[in-house]
């Protein structure tokens, strides 16, 4: 049903939010006049996801977030791409910009043809402010997006992560291990989220958090383990009611390999596997992206 | 007419009783996502009307829900409200609001006209209660509706009731028997609302019901799964979750008739809240309906006769010997040209009924007169033909204000059948004196030797035949 889509956009935003983290490496910016890009693409099948609300199968009581099918065949094949820029103003502040594009099909047997949504989403900007910077690196995290993207509530299928403003405050800690070649870093942010007019839903506030840690296990490889949560309140609708299965978790686990094909670029692969959740897509997320940077010395 | 009514009128079809649902906080928190958002499934307005040789959407044995105003017959098939939910429609001196929910089997009509006249639309707001479709009023985009209690739960409008209109829902095949100069909807056409926004469903859209699971089965009627549980009360296991059952609510009392028990062709005299009802029920074409049993300020009672017609269900009433179709027409017999009122009442499947009206009474094979009688008295009424001796379970049971008492005689004799308190102490003589052999109904009004009304409890009756040393006892419950 056309909610799975929108469970699945919301995993895809949620994906797409913590991207901005990773831009600039957790709670490090950027040196000064330099400017970093990323493009990543994200790509996941699934019949299965974390239950919103409480179901009965076969004779057993499936409570919210249980993991289960989808209701009648159910199935999801979702690609979504991201583009990031970010740019180093000064040594402690960045700024960025990201754009996504979403490809989405949802196919059960309740449709008598898929359900496929296609375009451009929601632009989002965002800011980060180192505050400290050694021996512990943390930094100020500040993201704004705008309801810019041109998604159409067309037969359920509209990303509810995309068509609201949104407005992210956080903070990001990392620490260098050095002289090992590791480091760690740990994100805690909140997101206030504007009604969504489009389907006419205030889709709620959510916390998001993430630790992770990272090295280098080679001369051109790298690695990193990432811990991600997700936790949104009931959305509100139809003059304010509560609806709690409109509430969001998810925790997922990623590992990602970075390969430097040079000092400035980098390819990237990993996996991004769900842990537990409510109201979310369940299974594994396949990843790759293409990181550069140019310094202002080029 | 849509009227609008307050507080006080919510307790007449949700008695706090039943599951407290006269504080409407109380279910806005039971409400959950369905799906697709507000508007997601497309519901249609004013579709197209055709001959039933133009559609080729519809199998025989498909779902219908009938409607005759004026002598226009319309039938909205399952298969539209598999998925539209709701189509809002306009006859000539009314709108109406016909409602499917296929996660509960519920089909309900709406009355949509508003107080100036003007028709009132309604959506599919994308939530559910108890799995069950809750509609919205699109004047205010906002005003939520359960479908199977269509009573305003949150807004200016809280504990606003809809009018529920009488419909019949049976197979296509069936409800063209009925009325066969019936028109049907149109597929492709209630979409103007809609001009560019999404796919316009075809005839092949509605041809096959998209409810079922290649693990799970059929969604109608495999027990093995509810996409959503019922909040509002556990599951109900007296019967499977997905038994149909007919369900009336009337006054502060609610009363489901299991499909799955009712025989087929089986007419049910029954009362319900001080109000005489007959159910009809055909089990081929899947087919129950309720009628008002009173006419004219006189109460008939109905048994089932084979029938001549083509509807599959005849009946006659004691009291005159007229006979009836199962559309409720008096068709002979000093009533003919008569029409029974239909009961509003609606299909439901039992988790969602029991999920709404924990406290429901069930039918459980009282009221069904299986030979005919004939009415002797106000008190008393004769048989036609003999019996053998046996005393008849009361029905209603418990009751207020009036019950009735089957019996049968072997033999003409003289026969005693009197009330008892729990005391032993006589408390009214129905029956003193000779009687024919045959089936007799007796009825109680509650009211003692001195006319005064009994206490609520419980009473004992004894039907003896002393000539024929015969002797049966029951128990009944008088609710005050």
């Amino acid at each position: 049903m056309a909610y799975f889509v929108r469970i699945y956009v919301y995993a895809c935003f949620a994906l797409c939010a913590l991207c901005v983290g990773d831009a600039s490496a957790g709670a490090w910016t950027l040196p000064q006049g330099t400017v970093w890009t990323k493009l990543s693409y994200f790509t996941q099948k699934t019949d299965e996801w974390y239950s919103a609300h409480r179901q009965w199968v076969a004779g057993e009581v499936l409570s919210p977030g249980a993991r289960t099918r989808y209701a009648f065949e159910g199935r999801y094949d979702s690609h979504a791409a991201f583009l990031e820029l970010v740019y180093g103003v000064r040594d402690c502040l960045d700024v960025g910009v990201q754009v996504p594009y979403f490809a989405q099909r949802y196919v059960d047997q309740t449709r008598d043809r898929p359900l496929s949504s296609t375009g451009v989403g929601d632009v989002r900007g965002s800011v980060k402010l180192r505050l400290v910077q050694r021996p512990l690196v943390l930094s100020a995290l500040g993201a704004v997006k705008a309801p810019t993207g041109e998604y159409r509530n067309v037969d359920g299928l509209i990303p509810v992560g995309e068509g609201q403003w949104d407005v992210d405050l956080g903070l990001s800690a990392g620490r260098s291990l050095w002289p090992r070649a590791l480091y760690i870093n740990a994100d805690l942010g909140y997101r206030f989220r504007r009604a969504n007019v489009a389907v006419d839903r205030d889709p709620g506030d959510e916390w998001f958090c993430s630790a992770e840690a990272g090295g280098r296990l080679a001369s051109r490889l790298r690695m990193m383990g990432k811990f991600e949560m997700l936790r949104g309140g009931p959305a509100r609708e139809f003059g304010g009611l509560a609806n709690r299965s409109q509430i969001k978790r998810i925790r997922y686990a990623s590992a990602v390999v970075y390969f430097d094909m040079d000092e400035r670029t980098a390819l990237e692969v990993g996996a991004r596997i769900s842990l537990g959740g409510r109201n979310y897509p369940a299974g594994t997320q396949w990843i790759a992206a293409l990181t550069r940077d140019w310094r202002r010395t080029e | 007419m849509l009227y609008i009514s307050l507080i006080a009128l919510l307790a007449w079809a949700v008695p706090a009783e039943a599951g407290g649902y006269d504080n409407p906080g109380f279910l806005t928190s039971h409400l959950v996502s369905g799906g697709p958002p507000k508007d997601g499934i497309p519901a249609l307005t004013n579709p197209n009307f055709v001959d039933p040789e133009r559609i080729a959407y519809l199998r025989e044995d498909d779902l219908v829900m009938g409607l005759v105003f004026d002598g226009d017959v319309r039938a909205y098939p399952h298969n539209i409200g598999w998925w539209n939910e709701i189509i809002n429609d306009q006859f000539t001196d009314r709108s109406v609001a016909v409602t499917l929910c296929p996660l509960t089997g519920t089909g309900l009509v709406f009355d949509a006209t508003g107080a100036d006249g003007m028709q009132i639309e309604f959506g599919v707001s994308g939530l559910l209660i108890n799995s069950n479709l809750v509609m919205y009023d699109r004047r205010d985009g906002s005003t939520l509706y359960p479908q199977m209690i269509y009573t305003a739960i949150n807004g200016g409008d809280l504990g606003a009731q809809l009018e529920l209109l009488p419909v019949i829902e049976t197979t296509w095949g069936m409800w063209k028997k009925m009325y066969p100069n019936t028109t049907v909807v149109e597929a492709g056409t209630g979409w103007e609302r809609y001009a560019g926004e999404r796919p316009v469903y075809t005839e092949r859209s509605y041809e096959n019901y998209p409810y079922i699971s290649a693990r799970l089965g059929d969604y109608r009627t495999s027990n093995d799964y509810l996409i959503f549980l019922p909040s509002t009360a556990d599951i109900d296991p007296r019967f499977e979750i997905k038994d149909m059952v007919l369900g009336l609510c009337l006054g502060k009392d609610t009363k489901a008739y299991p499909f799955n028990a009712m025989p087929d062709g089986a007419v049910i005299n029954d009362v319900i809240d001080a109000q005489n009802i007959a159910v009809v029920y055909a089990a081929e074409s899947h087919t129950a309906i309720a009628y008002f049993s009173e006419l004219g300020g006189r109460v008939l009672n109905f048994y089932a006769v084979e029938p001549e017609g083509n509807l599959p269900v005849e009946f006659v009433d004691v009291e005159t010997g007229s006979r009836w179709n199962m559309l409720g027409s008096a068709i002979e017999g000093p009533l003919a040209g008569q029409q029974l009122k239909q009961v509003p009442s609606y299909n439901s499947m039992w988790f969602a009924w029991a999920a709404y009206w924990p406290d429901t009474n069930v039918w459980s094979g009282e009221g069904i007169l299986d030979v005919p009688v004939l009415v002797d008295t106000a008190v008393e009424e004769t048989p036609l033909r003999p019996q053998t001796f046996a005393l008849g379970q009361n029905f209603p049971n418990p009751f207020n204000p009036e019950t009735r008492i089957h019996y049968q005689l072997p033999a003409d004799g003289f026969v005693r059948l009197v009330v008892y308190n729990s005391g032993g102490q006589v408390v009214r003589r129905l029956v003193d004196g000779v009687r024919r052999s045959g089936l007799h109904i007796a009825r109680w009004n509650g009211l003692d030797e001195a006319g005064q009304a009994a206490a609520s409890g419980t009473y004992i009756y004894r039907l003896e035949m002393p000539g024929e040393g015969l002797r049966e006892i029951r128990s009944m419950s008088l609710v005050r």
